[in-house]
């Protein structure tokens, strides 16, 4: 008899990713047998773009995810310096890349030691250790040691790599330096300095220390070197420009199908947005079947697509508030290993632990390449160069009955987020943003249902996962956050605990006593956030 | 850590969603004391991304944290309370979420600073970058309060 589990919120980033998968017993062995990934909330943070100023882009798209907003800003700066025509200068290339290369670093680390960690160590008694699951906690007392100090040491790497970002990028982590056209800051010998500096520490523990850990996991939890494969289809669009057009990546662009080694050209037009199991209005067209006309849905492609939400209630078959994208009408994996994968510099399997030492070796591989660049640097050269947003023409009909018709102009940004591809298309018209749409790579990674009812990759990952204690499901966790998902926090607002005093400042005066005002939110006593229920974004 | 004699190490930071209107009272808040910030302050728009200000929150020995805050009271209150005062989270297995709290968490394996939190009770949270005018209205009393919170941990009051 299937039993069905469900773990929410299974990130450990804020916001909602809701995994129900169901267990059976097949051929002796306890498993998942099936999987739904839910994304719990709407997001509806591009419809704030729409008629903006382009240039409003960056900046209000990395808001929109509080764990990669460097990605964001880049991949809005590479659709603007398309739409105008621009190539950034060098320096600006490079800087860009540095900062982007610092926050996937960063990432990577906080992913493994403080994201990761935790499904298999058994820490301290204290949070974020405890409370946890108890079951398979396999390393022994000096192992668990080891890896505990260097959880400590990985927040110190991640605040050097993070620092080693801001020489170039500014205010982090919201970095209001990348613009069409180039950059905002000039690089300095000093500046240069610092950051291989910096670098050369973290590059120092992910050699000796990161890469280590992520080995010494592999081996001691062997079996998850078979676990959570899924479709093998790897998706990347490649980051981190060689030279001003982009032909040369250090991550190269490309897909492969099913674990493949020949690796295919990535066709724009082959993504789509399947909504068959999604809250939104699917697209139908009327197709003959037997001679009979029936509507079917179909999938757009994100420069076109759109996006009704619908009321969950009249729409039964669908489960989640992502949309499907697909490549080629398939699901793709985006991600560490499928940008390693793609370059040819891992291919050992896919699977959790894959994932995990992907990452480790993309960290090392991101890291060596940044302080080779910044030698790049010149001080005295330019920065940028100057974007105009090209004017729309008003084209007159033929017919005096119909209106003139209006000249937009699209372009689509490419870039790699540290869990995947991210993609921002986007259309100006009469100097404003008319559409913009933003593909994440969580969407990829934890999609619903496609039009033809394939899983989602993370769904398909999870099937033939064994699952020795249905109470405590460590092992679907385990595959989920290979994946490092991340439902980026919407709101924010923090409760009073039940029965816990709260001052009013209109009484807060120096020294004074303060006057409490009890609370007794019962129905609201174990949430830390309130999470209305329309907005979401997904990184 | 710094001996008694050194001045503190203050973090002034602005949570929430600057997209979700007032959310991100934080963000507003900081950003208006960018303009002007307190002496022996470190001012930083943390906005969602508590992960990537963990420095910060490292670095700092105390730290006034800025965000919307749903206690009941009207749009625009300002309440002030400490850490413990929060709901926290029932911790499902491992799988807490990370917010600011959860954050600080991380940083109870090393020191724990001295936090206190201005909340803002919010009068609507959507998709927006405009704060309601009961929200706007707050932020005077909201900015003076943090440049005096920030006096009195400078022993200048």
């Amino acid at each position: 008899m299937p039993t069905i589990t469900t773990i929410d919120p299974v990130t450990r980033l804020e916001g909602h990713l809701k995994i129900q998968v169901t267990v059976d017993t097949v051929n002796g062995v306890q498993q998942v047998v099936d999987a739904k990934a839910t994304g719990t909330l709407f997001r509806g943070f591009e419809n704030i773009l729409l008629n903006r100023h382009p240039f409003d882009a960056q900046h209000i798209t990395q808001r929109i995810c509080g764990v990669c907003p460097v990605s964001h800003g880049m991949a809005a700066v590479m659709a603007l310096d398309a739409v105008c025509g621009v190539t950034a200068p060098t320096n600006a290339r490079i800087m860009r890349n540095l900062v982007l290369g610092a926050n996937l670093v960063d990432s990577h680390i906080l992913h493994f030691y403080h994201l990761s960690a935790p499904d298999f160590i058994d820490g301290p008694n204290m949070p974020p250790w405890q409370p946890s699951w108890s079951v398979d906690k396999r390393f022994n007392t000096t192992q668990t040691t080891s890896l505990v100090n260097n959880y400590v040491t990985a927040l110190n790497m991640r605040r050097m790599a993070h620092e080693a970002g801001a020489i170039f990028g500014g205010r982090l982590p919201h970095p209001p330096t990348y613009i069409a056209g180039g950059f905002t800051t000039r690089p300095t010998s000093a500046g240069i300095t610092k950051f291989k500096g910096l670098m050369n520490q973290v590059i120092d523990f992910i050699q000796n220390t990161y890469i280590p850990d992520a080995q010494a996991l592999a081996a001691t939890y062997a079996d998850y070197n078979q676990i959570g494969r899924g479709y093998g289809n790897l998706l990347a669009y490649g980051c981190f420009d060689l030279n001003s057009s982009g032909s040369s990546k250090l991550l190269q662009r490309g897909q492969v199908a099913n674990g493949s080694t020949a690796v295919q050209a990535v066709n724009l037009q082959s993504i789509t947005e399947h909504m068959t199991y999604s809250w939104y209005k699917s697209p139908l067209t009327m197709i003959s079947l037997d001679e009979m006309m029936i509507p079917m849905p179909v999938s757009q492609n994100p420069a076109v697509a759109v996006t009704n939400p619908v009321d969950p209630a009249t729409k039964k078959k669908a489960y989640s508030w992502l949309k499907a994208p697909r490549y080629g009408g398939l699901p793709y994996e985006a991600g560490p290993l499928a940008r390693m994968w793609v370059n040819g510099d891992y291919r050992a399997g896919i699977s959790v632990m894959d994932r995990h030492l992907a990452r480790a070796a993309e960290a090392l591989k991101v890291a060596q390449g940044m302080v080779a660049w910044v030698d790049g640097l010149n001080p005295s050269g330019a920065v940028s160069v100057t974007a105009n947003i090209p004017a729309s023409t008003s084209i007159p009909s033929t017919n005096p009955n119909v209106p003139p018709t209006t000249t937009s102009f699209s372009a689509i940004g490419l870039t790699e987020a540290p869990r995947g591809a991210l993609g921002h298309w986007l259309q100006i018209t009469n100097g404003k943003i008319s559409r913009y749409q933003i593909v994440t790579p969580t969407c990829w990674n934890a999609s619903p249902r496609d039009d033809s009812g394939k899983r989602g990759p993370m769904e398909e990952a999870l099937i033939g996962t064994p699952v020795q204690d249905l109470q405590q499901p460590v092992e679907v966790v385990r595959v989920i956050h290979s994946f490092d998902p991340c439902l980026s926090c919407a709101v924010h607002v923090m409760r009073p605990d039940a029965g816990k005093k709260i001052f009013t400042l209109a009484h807060y005066h120096g020294g004074e006593e303060l006057h409490s005002h009890d609370h007794n939110h019962t129905h609201h006593g174990h949430e830390h956030h309130q999470h209305q229920d329309h907005d979401h974004s997904l990184d | 850590m710094p001996g008694k004699s050194s001045p503190p190490r203050i973090l002034i930071a602005g949570l929430g969603n600057l997209l979700l209107m007032d959310d991100g009272v934080g963000v507003h808040a900081v950003q208006e004391l960018q303009n002007d910030p307190p002496a022996g302050a470190v001012v930083a728009e943390v906005g969602t991304a508590v992960l990537n200000a963990l420095h910060l929150l490292e670095w700092a020995d105390k730290i006034l944290a800025i965000d919307a805050m749903q206690a009941g009271g009207a749009p625009g209150t300002v309440y002030a309370f400490g850490t413990e005062d929060v709901a926290q989270g029932g911790i499902q297995t491992s799988l807490h979420e990370l917010n600011f709290l959860a954050a600080l968490d991380f940083l109870k394996v090393k020191a724990q600073p001295e936090i206190i939190i201005f909340g803002v009770e919010p009068a609507r949270i959507d998709y927006g970058l405009e704060l309601t005018p009961a929200v706007a209205a707050a932020l005077p009393a909201l900015t003076a309060a943090a440049r005096e919170q920030v006096r009195r941990w400078r022993g200048e009051k």
